[in-house]
């Protein structure tokens, strides 16, 4: 945990969006079924909004399960399963960080609590634009993948020999001067 | 403060996760005879999954449906409301305070002086700040928009030999974190496209002059619709003789 109150620049998803959804199921469940109860306890029975589907669903009484063969409770546990799934995997998966956090030589020597970072986005965004001022270059795509830096060239030249070295080793030299925290290798896919 | 709220996010989904499995592991287990096969209690396959008992069926039944409602109510809202990151932002950071009253200081202009100040570096085009924590304890959060071209490094070390420096000596306090966002592909006004590392930029080429004496007193080329075709057609000076 940080000792500091300024948020962190570098960060993995956070997993609002699932929670979110969660939270807003667990909203409207729970409203549904307050709404449900309040009636039952007023008029005795479910409302026609709940308790017309539950029979379609259950095939009798609302407060009776469906059989063990029954399709509504194959369709259930696989649904239930999937919710499973889709929870344990956004919780166990780290997720991609959004950003690289630089070291310069200079920042070592001041010392002290400091944090520099670049966005996934800007360092793609700089090393796309520096391979696309090369001549023979038809499209390049940059992404970067875990510790590495995918650059994926297009190029209209036959013999691509010299444009791969050069691309390979400038790109490696642009991404070193950065002074990434940690390893970032750049793997070049030309075709 | 945003990493709690991930690690809170990881919990409730793993939470969620073991519950769903769970119920979906006990009802095919169930569905294979595994629970009698390992001497526990086998469900009956021939009856409905769950049956609500007699005495529950009346008031109960809806009681009950009322606390789940309320208990899925409060819990969403809960799990929605921790969603909004909390805002650390400070305005004012107090500089003294006596009976008379208290003086205190902007954070926004202290922390649009370190922008300006920052934006003035070689390679920057814009830049922008934000500071947190306490006057005694402060942090600083900057977003630094610079060319592609920018020595990063030489950038670095300008802000923290220079605006750093300036920005302690004003607070009279040492900054307990700064953080730096770099961005990349800005423009700076007036200034050339981006140039690749390695190419080689043209030097200037000095043209010589056609005839001594500086340039014709006329810059304009002579027009050529009434010269004859032949010999006299073909490329020219400015001053209108051929280029042999």
């Amino acid at each position: 945990m940080s000792d500091h109150m300024a948020p962190r620049l570098v960060s993995r998803p956070a997993r609002v969006l699932p929670v979110t959804i969660l939270g807003v199921l667990g909203v409207a469940l729970g409203i549904a079924a307050l709404a449900a109860g309040v009636q039952r306890l007023q008029s005795g029975r479910l409302p026609e909004w709940v308790g017309a589907p539950l029979h379609r669903l259950l095939g009798g009484s609302a407060l009776d399960g469906p059989g063990w063969s029954a399709r509504t409770s194959w369709v259930g546990f696989a649904v239930l399963a999937v919710i499973a799934v889709v929870c344990l995997v956004g919780c166990l998966r780290p997720g991609r960080a959004n950003g690289v956090e630089l070291r310069p030589a200079e920042r070592r020597a001041a010392g002290g609590d400091r944090e520099v970072v670049m966005d996934n986005a800007d360092v793609e965004g700089l090393v796309e634009r520096w391979v696309r001022a090369h001549d023979g270059v038809r499209s390049v795509r940059v992404r970067r993948r875990g510790r590495g830096l995918v650059v994926r060239v297009r190029t209209s030249v036959a013999d691509s020999e010299l444009l791969r070295e050069s691309i390979s080793s400038g790109a490696g030299e642009l991404v070193d001067s950065l002074s990434p925290a940690g390893p970032l290798v750049v793997r070049l896919r030309l075709r | 403060m945003r990493r709690r709220s991930a690690i809170a996010n990881r919990v409730r989904l793993a939470v969620v996760g073991v519950v769903a499995l769970a119920g979906a592991a006990w009802f095919v287990l169930a569905r294979l005879g595994m629970w009698g096969a390992w001497g526990l209690a086998q469900p009956d396959l021939s009856t409905p999954m769950f049956v609500v008992p007699a005495a529950w069926r009346g008031d109960r039944a809806s009681w009950v449906l009322v606390a789940v409602g309320a208990v899925a109510v409060l819990l969403g809202l809960w799990w929605l409301i921790r969603q909004f990151p909390p805002r650390w932002r400070v305005r004012w950071f107090g500089l003294e305070s006596d009976e008379r009253g208290r003086t205190g200081l902007s954070t926004d202009a202290l922390a649009d002086a370190v922008a300006d100040d920052v934006a003035a570096l070689t390679g920057v085009a814009s830049s922008s700040a934000r500071m947190f924590g306490a006057r005694a304890q402060p942090e600083l959060l900057m977003q630094v928009d610079v060319e592609d071209g920018a020595d990063v490094g030489e950038l670095l070390g300008a802000i923290e030999d220079d605006v750093l420096p300036d920005l302690e000596g004003f607070l009279d306090a040492r900054l307990s974190h700064v953080g730096v966002r770099i961005r990349t592909g800005a423009r700076i006004a007036g200034q050339m496209e981006y140039a690749p590392i390695g190419e080689v930029v043209a030097e200037p080429v000095e043209v010589p002059q056609l005839e001594a004496g500086g340039p014709p007193a006329d810059p304009m080329p002579r027009p050529t619709a009434g010269l004859r075709a032949g010999e006299d057609a073909g490329p020219r000076t400015r001053d209108g003789r051929l280029l042999r």
